[in-house]
């Protein structure tokens, strides 16, 4: 035996360094799996969040507006959400590569596989009973960060405005959103569509620069 | 008499016979050691090492599958070891990255073959004298793959890479060798 083993064996006999239990590893194997699916569930919360203030601003129909509705649409989304939704999804992706069955394979199908099923649960269940009781003015969740997130549905988004038309004009109408405030809208020229067009009590989204003077100047307008 | 296998050892030491861990030391410190020789680890930095893998390997024997082979897990254990030394050594990190594009992306497995242009012998005696040109990325599986005799699924077992990443790592680590050696060097 050489001089390496036995500074090994002197140090395993002096009981200075001790062998692991079995459940040491059970533990940890549990733990791991838990974060993991702490991490999966957020990212699933993240998500129906998403397409939940997605679906109550009304941006994805500014895209039906070129460029310009394009930029709104993207100004719009909940990009504090979105990268929170990636940074997780990179943290989950790190834990799960200690298992075989993830770092035998390319890591962009573990990438692709976590966001399908995100997707796909997230779409699933804004579509179950369950979606619009938990996101229902009567039922909310509480507490610090989920708050936060409430918040969102109310926020300012820029160039849309999503409200009630209230008042017909000749060159546009009255908009009173969820807060009660009341906003004027007129249309800038050259668009394709009329205040008549729309009705008194139509729920609309409409999409356009708030101006100094309080003026919403629409370049789309969608009802709801 | 039937010599019993490194798994067959290594369920011995999980149940608590130390004794029969030394057979697992003398079977796999001569592997370490010239392991840890292609990391340029030399004299006392080796030693340290050394002893680091096989203290860690004991501590965390019980972490063993004795289904899967044992070689793979001890050189898991010596890939972490010797990386991690690297860093402290150059303080700068090991390209080793998860995120790396090999590993993100899948590729088609290019398994080595006869006709590859040069022999392994050959290829052997290139590494040998130029395995510091190589980057780590590289030079890990040429080292695994020609002097640890491990196939491509042992390699990815130990780097924790798809099998498809092990085969483009061999190909372009053969292919910078080869080209290493066909440029003119004073």
């Amino acid at each position: 035996m050489n001089n390496a083993e036995n500074k090994i064996f002197d140090t395993i006999k002096s009981g200075k360094v001790k062998m692991h239990s079995r459940w040491y590893f059970i533990l940890q194997a549990a733990l791991g799996i838990v974060a993991s699916v702490v991490l999966f569930f957020a990212i699933i919360f993240l998500g129906i969040f998403i397409f939940f203030i997605q679906h109550s601003t009304g941006a994805e129909f500014a895209i039906s507006y070129g460029l310009t509705g394009w930029l709104v649409f993207l100004r719009a989304l909940p990009w504090t959400l979105i990268l929170t939704a990636i940074v997780f999804i990179l943290l989950l992706a790190i834990l799960a590569h200690r298992y075989a069955f993830v770092y035998q394979r390319p890591l962009i199908y573990a990438l692709i596989g976590i966001v399908v099923l995100v997707v796909l649960l997230s779409v699933a269940i804004t579509v179950t009973p369950l979606y619009p009781a938990v996101f229902s003015d009567d039922v909310r969740l509480q507490g610090p960060l989920i708050n936060d997130i409430y918040e969102y549905e109310t926020a300012p988004l820029g160039s849309v405005h999503r409200g009630e038309v209230t008042l017909i004009a000749n060159n546009g109408f009255l908009l009173q959103n969820s807060a009660g405030q009341t906003s004027t809208v007129v249309f800038a020229p050259g668009t394709s569509f009329k205040p008549q067009d729309f009705r008194a009590g139509d729920q609309v989204v409409v999409f356009g620069e708030r101006g100094q003077d309080g003026l919403i100047e629409a370049f789309g307008a969608q009802k709801l | 008499m039937h010599e019993r296998t490194d798994e067959e050892i290594a369920t011995q030491v999980q149940k608590g016979d130390t004794e029969s861990f030394r057979v697992l030391v003398e079977r796999y410190e001569p592997k370490m050691a010239r392991y840890a020789r292609r990391f340029f680890f030399h004299g006392d930095d080796a030693q340290d090492l050394l002893q680091d893998i096989f203290i860690k390997a004991y501590v965390n024997i019980r972490s063993f599958d004795a289904d899967r082979r044992f070689s793979p897990w001890i050189y898991r254990i010596a890939h972490n070891e010797f990386v991690n030394a690297v860093k402290k050594k150059q303080k700068e990190r090991a390209n080793v990255s998860l995120f790396d594009f090999d590993v993100l992306f899948p590729h088609l497995i290019a398994k080595e073959t006869a006709d590859s242009g040069v022999t392994q012998g050959e290829l052997k005696e290139m590494l040998n004298k130029s395995l510091d040109k190589l980057g780590a990325k590289y030079r890990e599986p040429l080292i695994l793959y020609y002097f640890e005799e491990m196939d491509y699924k042992e390699i990815g077992e130990i780097l924790r890479i798809p099998v498809s990443t092990v085969g483009v790592r061999l190909a372009r680590g053969k292919a910078m060798l080869q080209q290493f050696f066909k440029e003119p060097h004073e």
